[in-house]
């Protein structure tokens, strides 16, 4: 099913699957912002205060409580980059209307816009029209404390780390949390001023999945949006780089046990490019499969690593390896990444393993209708940045299409562009494990 | 009725539009199918094998012990197969994703796949009861399970739980951690993984549970066809452990390169009723006392963010079971002392004045529909199902019971399980911090 679409304003959109399904519903209201080293940071604090207070709920606590009276409703925060964007905004979970008690007569639905409604455009200010200071601050020492908790999870930290080495000085480059130094340079002035001026410019696209009438929750929505704005950012055209002549090589030193090694690629394959699905066919044969060539090889029989994986990030046109190993093994590891990449450009996979691939990806695209976040994740990306309306059941036409010969093709676009080596050393020292 | 059954229940919830079936199969496995419209069928065939069980009593009752990880291990090695083609790699050829997990009290291994369910479920339940090691295959993972262990010892969140579970148990097995140790697993043979597998690994201590595309007949039929053994009764038992009410040690502390101090604020329940009744209606109190203290609606925790001291939202619950029973709540905070000593407070503000009602009744729907919204996943629902199961209780009944949750019942064991003497903190600090004094090591 392809998703209906509202057009609230001409800046906001509404993209709804109507379904009795599921017993929750599922809606995310999202500013589609151009990615920006100094923007999206500022952006990202300002949504950390948007969420501290408002005028119908002044605290955390009060923001908290009527939602949790919604029977456990909830509003998460979404912030990503698709491409050279940044997609930032709420997702609100809700129970159906069905399986609420009886004699219940809110609607969780109505009442959580509102509450989005308030975060967006009513944040407690004070008596001269600032975001409050106080609230700010506090944020400010919140996200610097985040920034400085990234090396907490190092696989994500090295991950983060090669896209700024791969991207330095480009949008895609851009952190969304920014530096510490950064952040705590930001005002309440700055913030006050971005807050108005992106709700006068952002693309706002909402996407719901649930069983209520779309036009219901298109009437909802048009009453949050009624001085929306009506001259807009353009889209942020996501740029498609070429590969650097020499691959980077960046190695940094961290006091832990295990390393984590990061290998960036250029493809140029983005979900609009005719070898996109050939390209993921070729990700689950090379590293996004517990069959894949990278999996089966570099832990399977050579013991090298836990995890082995690459990922095919198609908004940016690159590809990417991770693995986390024994500080020891970097120079085999990157060496066996490497040969097993030519192995799949030099000679075509034969027709057992090509049909495993192909049988992962139907897989995972058939349940793509599973669940309301499945549906949206799905959909969000096609539809908003390619307006796409290929259904998960046309594309698994196309993966049943692939051939080795597409597949090799599709390999050969890959090409390396930054290794970058987070270097765990503590790894040769024994662990203090109680045995 | 077919004779391969010892016994068979339809449970339901009509409320919730939910129904499944629950069967006792000859061979001693219990079987739930759930069948739901959706495109994915999940399933979990779960061996009753976990961290917990590195003691346990043989069936003569000799007390027994194996290299701590052994479980783990044996969920490693156990999709090899004897015609040297990965149970992974079969499973892949059917369209299928396969996982396993070990935890604390089971082994579980999975599938969820769109297509071919029934060969999936035989696939399933032959590679789970047809063990197959070798020198050569045993030795090779010890490198991958080793980088697993170095890998999560490099986070701050799995060591700051590790160092209070040990600080909270002195003798219960629970205090170990699951994968072992790189000097523990070194002891893991094929011998030691075939003696594990002939005493565990029987249809007697398993469940298969499936949701999704699929039907009780059909399942049956596969189990009749892979299971043909006659009942052989379990060839261990549990060890029991006379714990203290009271925790080991009240701190936990260690030094990390962490930027902030990362927290644990465990709270240890001995008093575990044999009546499955009791432990449900128990789980149904602590969970609405854990959302009632330390969810961001609370004022507890609502002010120590507002006021600077903890990350936002922490990370908390409660399970119980029959042989262990644990409460956690876990964030981020510059000063854990200060944020401990104030949950310390508010507890015994509590415990004087009263659990505010409105808040009692807020958490009541929490938890509703927390409950009603793991429905829209089958691997949710497997799961729950499995975990109200293996405890002796059924899950959709658990509406019900949370709905009959009194005001005082809650209040009782508002008194009766948080005290001091059975709490602890751990903490991870940062390096630099390492000269603070005043913490005692768990």
């Amino acid at each position: 099913m392809i998703p209906t679409l509202y057009n609230i304003t001409p800046a906001v959109n509404l993209r709804a699957i109507q379904t009795d399904r599921f017993k929750n519903a599922q809606l995310s209201v999202s500013l589609i912002l151009p990615a920006d080293q100094e923007l999206s940071p500022l952006t990202t604090l300002l949504f950390s205060v948007l969420r501290r207070g408002t005028e119908q709920y002044p605290t955390i606590k009060e923001l908290n409580l009527v939602l949790d009276m919604l029977y456990g409703a909830s509003i998460s925060y979404r912030n990503t980059f698709f491409g050279d964007s940044q997609v930032i905004g709420f997702v609100l979970e809700t129970l159906g209307k069905r399986y609420l008690p009886d004699g219940e007569q809110t609607d969780p639905l109505k009442v959580g816009i509102g509450v989005i409604e308030q975060m967006l455009f009513h944040p407690l200010l004070d008596e001269n029209g600032f975001l409050r200071a106080d609230a700010v601050q506090s944020e400010i020492e919140n996200t610097c404390d985040d920034i400085r908790a990234q090396i907490n999870d190092t696989r994500s930290y090295a991950r983060m780390r090669l896209r700024e080495c791969m991207f330095q000085g480009q949008p895609y480059g851009a952190s969304l949390v920014g530096k510490v130094e950064q952040v705590q340079g930001f005002t309440p002035l700055m913030l006050t001023e971005h807050w108005k001026r992106i709700l006068q410019s952002a693309r706002i696209e909402c996407f719901y999945v649930g069983s209520d009438d779309p036009a219901y929750v298109a009437s909802l929505l048009k009453n949050v949006f009624l001085d929306a704005p009506t001259s807009l950012l353009p889209m942020q055209d996501t740029t498609i780089p070429s590969p650097r002549a020499q691959v980077q090589y960046v190695d940094e030193d961290l006091a832990v046990a295990q390393g984590k090694l990061e290998i960036g690629f250029y493809t140029g394959i983005t979900p609009d490019h005719p070898d996109a699905v050939a390209q993921s066919v070729f990700n689950e044969l090379f590293g996004g499969s517990s069959v894949s060539r990278l999996f089966l090889n570099l832990r399977e029989k050579k013991s090298l690593c836990y995890h082995c994986y690459s990922s095919a990030v198609a908004h940016k046109g690159i590809m990417t390896v991770s693995c986390g190993i024994h500080p020891d093994n970097r120079e085999i590891a990157e060496r066996e990444i490497f040969a097993e990449l030519t192995r799949l450009q030099q000679k075509a996979v034969g027709k057992a393993e090509l049909k495993m691939a192909q049988r992962s990806l139907i897989n995972a695209l058939r349940q793509c209708s599973d669940s309301p976040a499945a549906l949206q994740s799905y959909w969000f990306g096609r539809q908003v940045f390619y307006g796409s309306t290929l259904t998960p059941e046309r594309c698994i036409e196309r993966v049943k299409a692939v051939t080795a010969q597409d597949v090799m093709r599709a390999s050969r676009a890959v090409v390396p562009d930054t290794v970058y080596f987070l270097n765990g050393t503590l790894g040769g020292e024994e662990g203090d494990d109680e045995s | 009725m077919n004779h391969n059954i010892i016994s068979r229940t339809v449970h339901k919830n009509t409320r919730l539009g939910e129904r499944y079936t629950e069967i006792l199969h000859a061979s001693g496995l219990k079987i739930f199918v759930y069948p739901k419209k959706c495109s994915s069928t999940y399933a979990i065939l779960q061996v009753g094998l976990g961290s917990m069980d590195a003691e346990y009593l043989d069936a003569q009752g000799n007390a027994c012990t194996m290299p701590l990880g052994t479980a783990h291990y044996l969920e490693h090695k156990m999709f090899e197969n004897a015609d040297g083609v990965n149970s992974d790699l079969r499973f892949s050829a059917l369209g299928a994703e396969c996982n396993a997990f070990t935890s604390y009290d089971r082994t579980a291994y999975l599938f969820n796949t769109t297509s071919n369910v029934n060969a999936c479920l035989r696939e399933l339940l032959r590679f789970v009861t047809h063990p197959y090691f070798t020198e050569e295959s045993v030795e090779r993972e010890r490198g991958i399970i080793a980088e697993e262990i170095r890998g999560a010892a490099d986070h701050p969140w799995e060591r700051a739980y590790a160092q209070m579970i040990k600080a909270m148990y002195a003798q219960h097995t629970v205090r170990y951690e699951i994968a072992g140790s790189e000097q523990s697993i070194a002891q893991v043979t094929p011998e030691l993984l075939y003696a594990c597998t002939n005493t565990f690994y029987l249809p007697s201590n398993m469940s298969l549970a499936v949701c999704g595309n699929v039907t009780p007949a059909q399942v049956l039929r596969i189990v009749n066809e892979q299971l043909t053994s006659a009942y052989q009764k379990p060839l261990f038992a549990h060890k029991q452990f006379s714990e203290s009410a009271c925790v080991q040690s009240t701190r936990a502390v260690s030094y990390m390169p962490v930027p902030k101090p990362v927290f644990y604020i465990g709270l240890k329940d001995v008093d575990i009723s044999a009546d499955p009744a009791e432990r449900i209606l128990k789980d149904a109190c602590m969970t609405l006392l854990f959302e009632l203290i330390f969810s961001m609606s609370g004022k507890l925790c609502s002010d120590l963010y507002e006021q600077g001291h903890i990350s936002y939202g922490m990370y908390y619950g409660y399970s119980i079971n029959e042989r262990v029973a644990t409460g956690t709540a876990a964030g981020e905070a510059h000063d854990p002392e200060a944020v401990y000593a104030a949950v310390l407070a508010y507890i015994e503000k509590l415990k004087q004045e009263g659990i505010p009602k409105e808040d009692f009744e807020r958490c009541k729907r929490v938890e509703y529909g927390n409950f009603v919204a793991e429905f829209d996943s089958p691997e949710n629902i497997v799961n729950m199902l499995l975990s109200f199961a293996d405890d002796g209780s059924e899950m959709l009944s658990y509406p019900s019971v949370m709905q009959n949750v009194t005001y005082e019942q809650c209040s009782a064991y508002l008194h009766q399980c948080f005290n001091e003497k059975s709490m602890c903190l751990s903490v991870v600090y940062p390096e630099d911090g390492q000269n603070q004094g005043g913490h005692d090591h768990g």
